[in-house]
């Protein structure tokens, strides 16, 4: 019997623009629409994507249904419709403008340390239409734009830094903060390429927001998505209600929130919502689909998807809320600063987590000293959970969080923390 | 397609309309329970052209509004090319497997094997399945129309005991993956996992399984191989310089290889190059527009990640070769660790090269004894002068074919 069918059809439509070493390449216009179907029939999932009519994409889906399992959704129905509107609409902006941006963020790079230069602009709008069996009814357009700053740098070594500002907002973000980013790309490649490496071993470490955010992201996130409790890996799979982190630590998932993870409603329809991930150390609720939520009874609304591609649990902007220490408090402790952030991967079973920093300082006796390059941190997410001290002024920053080769919006924020932590590099 | 290159004839200098037809089907086991299936079909376009001489390039599903996108934005571009490549082609052998049609099977039983294998170790498994076939069509304007297909079989188990976890990966072109060894493999790390200790801080002798070494390589070294790096300054690399004593060989034609096509993805021939001969750097990897810029012979690297991804620069079997080999099960050795996968490969420095990597299911050789931690560091360069032989387990992981690989002298902190 089909418990439940859903229907998603979504369209994007982008432009993205690179300027390298000051000449404009790689131009790009792409504009693609695809139809996702989803069967749940005795407790098993079939699933088709392609372009193809609703009646002939849910038979092809229903095909795909191959054997039984346990599987069931959460009761939700939602009816919607948002647009985002923009201040002012990139679609109204001349391309021209959009390339003199460019030319004149790359024009604070000029330097002669600096090599060579990428800078991408970026804009796209998701298109999102879902139906489904409950007469779910939701639509909604949201905007993303920003843009990247790549440098390369050579004295003693060959070094990159970057930066970049992704929001989901029209061209009205690009006011003076690409440029102060590019003075910043700058100023730290001037240094980098001098920098030292690090010391290693376990040590005092400040993350700074960006850092600590992904921190927060990869090393507890993904280990809260009910997917990998249900799959048996999660450090976290026994641990709702009881205390996970020092009681001054909070952490919460919020799509509202207007930053790269914002979405008005998740690839399964459901209305989006704040969700309390820890409160005062107490671990509160994972982050759930309509599958997870009907067997661990959560609450959907974190189910996301690249395109139409089957929709996971995943995060939106998810962040370690305010703490109570000052960044010279926190420096008093700390023997390394490490700034920004260069990927990282975690693995939730275990809970083991391994980040690059984009570069750090050595802190001596509370003063920031020199500046060291290449540098990462590992460690086990619990044990630090436990001693972190998180600071004042939560700052978020943008990325992609890629899962079963799927990549979403997201954004990661967070104080500047303080946490005892392994620190290696070259 | 005729339609749009007639339209194409009439408005550009040069055109190329890159066409690809994608069938996939995965399988998933959740928990030691198959879960799903998912299938889709998808086709889609990618077109550049010339305008005045400069670049454009758009993608979608409509053609035609993929080369009126195209022509509206090479208005603004300034990148300069004048045609499209012509080219002939050798055919690539041994990536088209006709079974794909009978695929559905396969997975049901490859699943079957899966569960089987697993429920011998009393542990939980999470796999993917999946079977693919694609279709490639690049026609331009300098008379090049060339089709491909191919199929690509392949799988993922993870297997999880408490806090212990491992997984193991296989590609084939043909259906010819093997499901009970993947899973036996992760379930015995998994299983050696549980008992592991810690390490102390040293130097090590280190092996890197053929994963591992496709991990570190892929994004610490294979990004200075590309001729547009290079000529950026984006690159550690110029022609002459010494990497050690290994030899790597960028084989776009080999047989059954995973990333082998008869032609890259702006049609032209692949083939072998040798990248580095015995610790020399011989020659970047290059597509048309910048073997043109080098004033070298294309090597046949253009590659799209997908459909809408610009075209760009990238390696396709990576063969790596040493003049002496070992045999694994002969090393013995106090300080030897064997290193199964890292963690955060991707966060390595592609310019500079330097990494610093959480190993995963690392093991001491001597007495077998499993690792809880261990973290490499170093500059990708200077390892490479640390190999001191290669293992004779060669297999292909994603781009690198590679056996097992032993440094010399590495440190490791625990």
């Amino acid at each position: 019997m089909v418990q439940f069918y859903d229907i998603r059809e979504v369209s994007s439509e982008s432009l993205s623009i690179n300027l390298e070493n000051g000449v404009v390449e790689k131009p790009k216009y792409d504009f693609s629409k695809s139809k996702g179907f989803r069967v749940l029939k005795n407790g098993f999932w079939g699933l088709f994507f392609g372009n193809v009519d609703d009646k002939t994409g849910l038979k092809l889906a229903e095909k795909n249904v191959v054997s039984e399992g346990d599987a069931d959704v959460a009761d939700v129905k939602s009816k919607g419709k948002f647009v985002f509107k923009a201040k002012i609409n990139p679609k109204d902006v001349d391309i021209e403008e959009k390339i003199k941006l460019l030319k004149d963020v790359e024009n604070v790079l000029k330097d002669s340390k600096i090599v060579s230069t990428r800078i991408a602009y970026l804009e796209n709008v998701r298109k999102f239409s879902y139906k489904d069996s409950n007469g779910s009814e939701v639509y909604y357009e949201v905007p993303r734009i920003g843009i990247i700053i790549h440098a390369f740098a050579k004295d003693k070594t060959l070094q990159f830094y970057s930066k970049r500002l992704l929001k989901v907002a029209g061209f009205e973000v690009f006011d003076d903060t690409p440029f102060k980013l590019a003075e910043e790309v700058k100023d730290v490649l001037n240094k980098l390429v001098n920098a030292k490496t690090p010391p290693s071993g376990e040590m005092n470490v400040i993350m700074d927001s960006s850092l600590a955010g992904v921190f927060i992201h990869e090393a507890f996130g993904h280990a809260v998505e009910a997917d990998h409790v249900l799959q048996n890996s999660s450090i976290v799979a026994d641990k709702l209600n009881k205390k996970v982190a020092d009681e001054s630590v909070n952490v919460y998932d919020d799509p509202n929130i207007q930053e790269f993870g914002f979405y008005p409603f998740d690839d399964e329809g459901v209305k989006a919502e704040k969700k309390a991930i820890i409160e005062n150390g107490i671990l509160k609720s994972f982050l759930h689909s309509r599958e997870t939520a009907a067997k661990l009874n959560g609450k959907a609304g974190n189910a996301r998807a690249q395109g139409v591609d089957e929709p996971l649990v995943r995060m939106s902007n998810t962040y370690i809320d305010e703490g109570e220490y000052n960044f010279d408090e926190l420096l008093e402790d700390a023997e390394i600063y490490l700034v920004g952030s260069r990927g990282g991967e975690t693995n939730p079973a275990t809970g083991y987590f391994h980040f690059n920093a984009q570069y750090g300082y050595i802190v001596e006796n509370g003063e920031i000293t020199d500046m060291v390059r290449d540098v990462s941190l590992s460690g086990n997410t619990l044990s630090i959970l436990y001693s972190i001290k998180v600071g004042k002024g939560l700052r978020f920053d943008p990325g992609f969080c890629g899962k079963a080769g799927q990549l979403v919006p997201v954004a990661d924020g967070s104080p500047p923390s303080l946490v005892k932590a392994f620190v290696g590099g070259a | 397609m005729n339609k749009a290159i007639n339209f194409l004839e009439k408005n550009t200098d040069a055109w190329e309309i890159f066409n690809a037809k994608e069938h996939l089907k995965i399988l998933k086991i959740e928990n030691n329970k198959i879960k799903s299936v998912n299938e889709g079909l998808e086709e889609g376009y990618a077109v550049r052209v010339v305008v005045n001489g400069k670049l454009g390039f758009a993608s979608g599903n409509d053609l035609i509004e993929a080369c009126k996108n195209a022509m509206k934005i090479a208005r603004i571009s300034e990148e300069k090319i004048d045609e499209f490549a012509f080219s002939r082609h050798k055919k690539a052998e041994g990536i088209y497997d006709r079974k794909f049609e009978e695929s559905d099977n396969w997975m049901l039983e490859s699943a079957d094997i899966v569960l089987n294998t697993i429920s011998e170790f009393g542990c939980v498994a999470n796999s993917t399945i999946e079977a693919g076939k694609s279709e490639v069509r690049i026609v331009n304007s300098s008379g090049l129309d060339c089709y491909e297909i191919s199929t690509s079989f392949g799988g993922l188990v993870e297997v999880v005991k408490d806090d212990s976890s491992s997984y193991e990966i296989q590609e084939s072109r043909k259906m010819d993956v093997d499901f009970e060894w993947m899973t036996r493999k992760a379930a015995k790390l998994t299983l050696d996992g549980l008992k592991a200790v810690k390490l102390n801080k040293g130097i090590y002798d280190v092996v890197l399984s053929p994963m591992a070494v496709h991990q570190l390589l892929f994004f610490a070294l294979y990004p200075a191989f590309s001729a547009e790096n290079f000529l950026k300054g984006r690159s550690a690399l110029k022609i002459g310089d010494e990497v050690g004593e290994i030899t790597i060989i960028d084989d776009g034609k080999l047989k059954s290889g995973l990333f082998t096509s008869s032609f890259d993805d702006e049609g032209i021939d692949t083939k072998k190059t040798v990248v580095v001969e015995k610790g020399e750097f011989k020659s970047f990897l290059t597509d048309f527009k910048y073997s043109l810029e080098l004033g070298v012979d294309a090597t046949g690297n253009c590659y799209r990640e997908e459909l809408s991804s610009y075209p760009t620069i990238a390696p396709t079997n990576v063969v790596l070769d040493f003049k002496d080999k070992f045999e694994l099960d002969e090393l013995n050795g106090d300080k030897i660790l064997e290193v199964h996968a890292f963690i955060g490969s991707h966060t390595s420095n592609p310019v500079s090269g330097d990494f610093s990597l959480e190993c995963m299911n690392a093991v001491l050789t001597k007495d077998r004894i499993p690792i809880k931690t261990a973290m490499i560091y170093g500059n990708v360069y200077e390892f490479l002068r640390k190999i001191e032989g290669f293992g004779k387990d060669v297999r292909q992981f994603e781009n690198t074919v590679t056996p097992s690989i032993l440094f010399k002298d590495v440190v490791v902190s625990g």
